[in-house]
């Protein structure tokens, strides 16, 4: 065999998402071997397509790097669901596929006659996979959400900044790719349920509840506490901090006992280990700003390298605080070969974050970069579904694809 | 009761803290029989402290311990002694996959490779997750929680505009580690099913989490440029922040992404002159006077009540959102209605709610079959009925420390 084989080779998804967390999902699966056609709506695509970043900013429905990153290895089709037509065909696929990942506004799938139950009469054995803010029941069913929202609700941002000053989301859209990791679980799970039994399942990946699972124990610390917290993103219990060096951020993380004890000696405040007000953590924390304080100047006069890999080698858990640019140049990302290369045909080759798991004997792979909008209509209606090309035109011109 | 996805996989679980246990977590949610292994002389970090000053049982207590261990088995082997690592040999045959998220070195100290480990058992999935991975010039370097997530770059994206970078105050990488393991998991066992074969995952968990600001990476590698912090700014939509509302400390983030959204804004705020102020007319121009346009809002939302607007907004098609936290988490009626908290009766803290799984099933149910185990709860369980243990050699066993109950520190106490 030329190729190795992959985990999930033998498992066909219709990806009808959009935007990151059910497209992430589908990306998962489709890296280490799944059958992914992407599904979107004919003439913008995908809402992600319209996000930046883009090659010299300039916006273009094939140069997204949002898009471009979340896509790789699905084939993309373009049908549009609110016609007939486009209903009949999702059907025809429908009865092809074991997974379908959606991220439609819960109900709307029902109005188009496309609800779960409708698709599981048609295919029993398939797993939908539906990801929204809210989850599919539920009062709040039907409102959006997006990454500050999802922070917000999800007992984030009450204890991200500063107490002075307003809460704050956390950076990048970690939520979305929260949510699409847990889709990603739900319909694993499913599959292998379906192994034995051959039943279908409609799976319902709640992003506020999955961003809850990531908090730091809001609720557990009101139930144990009666406590809510107060923002305390300067510095972490431990303590932990991130201090300026000559050149740049470096974390200074305590987790354990030894830890601090390590890092007195590390930072040559060897008094401290004796200071019953440092005793233990809890009492530390009271105070951390005169550590703080204390500690900001041995920091700016060491550069940020330095600090880390000395640290470690006292085994103390400190951590560089790298840019975008610092991460895709990271020794160790180099050495294990984490990014690679992707060539696309209209925006070029640039590098993408790589495989989140390293899987020897079933690896992940990018076999193909993101689809064009429609690139495999051909492909997709003709040889898997028995249209002739004749037909296409005829689907373009109805507006169907 | 139907059948849940993973019945009848047994997985040893060696991790500790939270990213692995995380990930096996669901794995028991699922319905996968999970051995958690400790020691009495080293407990799991994530029970805190084992020994406190007039506190029965400290380590019995951490909210953090006991909410990510329902439904797990504990065991409790010195895995410094022969006959720890001997008895972990034993139940390896008997399991489907191992989990650890040890620095590298670790595993290979216990003589636990998965070259030993697959000799035992070729059908084994063995999942590391180190901080840094298996393999490269840092894989022996240690790390958390924080560590991850300041290595994946979400400490570098996280704060305010003017200000540096901060901690994101979640659980950081490690529950991003974690659900990626969980999925890394899944898929080797659905590899397993289909073919019979094992492998040894590499999980690095800075890697993982670098996945999760993948477009933060393409911005770099497409114009050579690193995003940095934009408090809560959004990179096209304004408004887009969080705003004070009636109470201490009470906010309610708002996110407006139409011109449509924006004069039914107007509309609610009784300010519809501001939907035809020219400084607002369009999104460039509303992201550009986005600064006015937050005190506007704020001086608005400070008259009113978080939730009150959300459901105002909400039913305008307009996002909002209050910042929650604990109290307001446990008694939302949305939640609640989904029964997202499970409630657990756990020896030592009692009755307590704990997050449940984020995804529900139509045809079953997630397990909800046990809380949190004591340490080394299920020493005679599992060591008789899996292995054919007698009492004699549990007995020989707890004498030596190999196996218990209590904490060794416990036992230095003057109180004990």
């Amino acid at each position: 065999m030329a190729l190795s084989e992959q985990a999930l080779d033998d498992v066909k998804v219709l990806d009808a998402s959009q935007g990151i967390a059910g497209p992430f999902a589908a990306k998962l699966l489709a890296d280490y071997g799944a059958d992914v056609i992407k599904v979107e709506p004919p003439g913008s695509g995908d809402c992600a397509r319209s996000q930046g970043p883009f090659p010299d900013d300039v916006p273009h429905t094939e140069k997204s790097g949002l898009f471009l990153y979340l896509n790789t290895n699905k084939r993309g089709i373009t049908l549009n669901l609110a016609s007939a037509s486009g209903r009949h065909l999702f059907m025809q696929l429908v009865e092809r596929v074991d997974v379908i990942i959606e991220s439609f506004v819960p109900a709307v799938l029902d109005r188009l006659g496309l609800g779960y139950s409708q698709l599981a009469q048609i295919n029993p054995r398939l797993i939908l996979a539906s990801v929204t803010p809210f989850g599919q029941t539920g009062p709040y069913a039907a409102y959006d959400a997006n990454h500050l929202l999802l922070c917000a609700l999800g007992g984030w941002a009450h204890l991200c900044g500063v107490p002075e000053r307003e809460p704050l989301q956390a950076g990048s859209y970690v939520s979305h790719y929260i949510a699409g990791t847990y889709a990603a679980i739900g319909v694993l799970a499913a599959l292998a349920r379906r192994g034995e039994s051959g039943q279908g399942e409609h799976v319902d990946t709640s992003a506020w509840e999955a961003m809850i699972t990531c908090a730091l124990l809001p609720a557990m610390r009101y139930e144990y506490t009666g406590q809510v917290g107060v923002r305390q993103s300067r510095h972490m219990t431990g303590p932990s901090f991130i201090f300026r060096c000559k050149d740049g951020y470096v974390a200074a993380n305590v987790l354990t006992q030894a830890q601090w004890l390590t890092l007195c000696q590390f930072v040559g405040h060897e008094e401290w280990m004796e200071d019953p007000r440092f005793s233990i953590g809890t009492e530390r924390a009271k105070y951390t700003d005169e550590i703080y304080e204390q500690l900001a100047p041995w920091f700016s006069e060491r550069s940020k390298d330095e600090v880390f890999h000395q640290a470690q080698l006292w085994r103390l858990p400190f951590a560089l605080v790298p840019s975008a640019e610092e991460i895709v140049n990271m020794e160790q990302h180099q050495a294990r070969g984490y990014f690679v290369e992707v060539e696309h045909p209209v925006a070029g080759t640039f590098k993408y974050p790589g495989a989140p798991f390293k899987m020897p004997l079933t690896p992940f792979t990018v076999s193909r970069p993101a689809p064009l909008l429609g690139q495999h209509n051909r492909e997709v209606y003709c040889e898997l579904l028995g249209l002739v090309e004749a037909d296409l035109v005829r689907l373009r011109q109805g507006g169907v694809i | 009761m139907p059948k849940l996805p993973l019945e009848g996989v047994r997985i040893l679980d060696l991790s500790m803290f939270m990213a692995g246990p995380m990930a096996t977590c669901i794995a028991a949610d699922l319905g996968a029989e999970v051995i958690k292994v400790e020691s009495v002389q080293r407990i799991d970090g994530w029970r805190g402290t084992a020994w406190a000053p007039g506190v029965d049982r400290p380590y019995e207590r951490a909210p953090s311990f006991n909410w990510i261990n329902r439904n797990k088995y504990d065991i409790t082997l010195n895995l410094n002694d022969w006959r720890g690592i001997a008895i972990i040999k034993k139940l390896v045959p008997l399991c489907d996959a191992l989990v650890e998220n040890y620095t590298p070195r670790v595993m290979e100290n216990f003589g636990l490779t998965y070259d030993v480990l697959s000799a035992l058992n070729p059908r084994l999935v063995m999942l590391s997750m180190p901080g840094y991975g298996l393999t490269g010039p840092w894989r022996d370097y240690t790390s958390f929680a924080w560590p991850t997530e300041q290595m994946a770059g979400l400490t570098y994206l996280t704060g305010y505009p003017d200000g540096p970078p901060m901690f994101t105050a979640s659980t950081g990488g490690d529950p991003l580690s974690g659900i990626m393991g969980a999925v890394a998991l899944l898929m080797a066992l659905h590899y397993q099913r289909r073919t019979g074969k094992g492998q040894h995952i590499d999980l690095s968990q800075t890697e993982a989490c670098t996945n999760f600001v993948g477009d933060a990476i393409m911005e770099y590698t497409m114009n050579g440029r690193s995003p940095t912090r934009k408090g809560n700014k959004h990179a096209w939509m304004a408004p887009h922040g969080i705003y004070p509302c009636l109470g201490e400390d009470r906010w309610l983030a708002i996110a407006v992404a139409s011109d449509e959204q924006w004069q039914c804004l107007c509309e609610i705020m009784g300010q519809p002159q501001l939907a035809s102020d020219q400084r607002f007319a369009d999104l460039p121009s509303r992201y550009r006077h986005q600064d006015e346009l937050n005190s506007l809002l704020a001086a608005w939302t400070s008259q009113h009540e978080a939730r009150e607007l959300m459901i105002q907004l909400q039913a305008a098609g307009i996002m909002a959102a209050p910042v929650m936290n604990g109290k307001d988490l446990l008694e939302d009626p949305h939640l609640q209605a989904r029964g997202f908290f499970l409630e657990q009766d756990r020896e030592v803290v009692g009755r307590k709610h704990y997050p449940g799984l984020p995804i529900k099933f139509a045809g079953f149910e997630a397990l909800n079959r046990s809380p949190a185990p004591l340490l080394g709860e299920h020493n005679r369980h599992v060591l008789t009925t899996l292995l054919g243990m007698s009492e004699d050699e549990l007995e020989e066993l707890e004498r030596a420390d190999v196996i218990g109950t209590v904490p060794i520190i416990m036992r230095q106490q003057p109180d004990k």
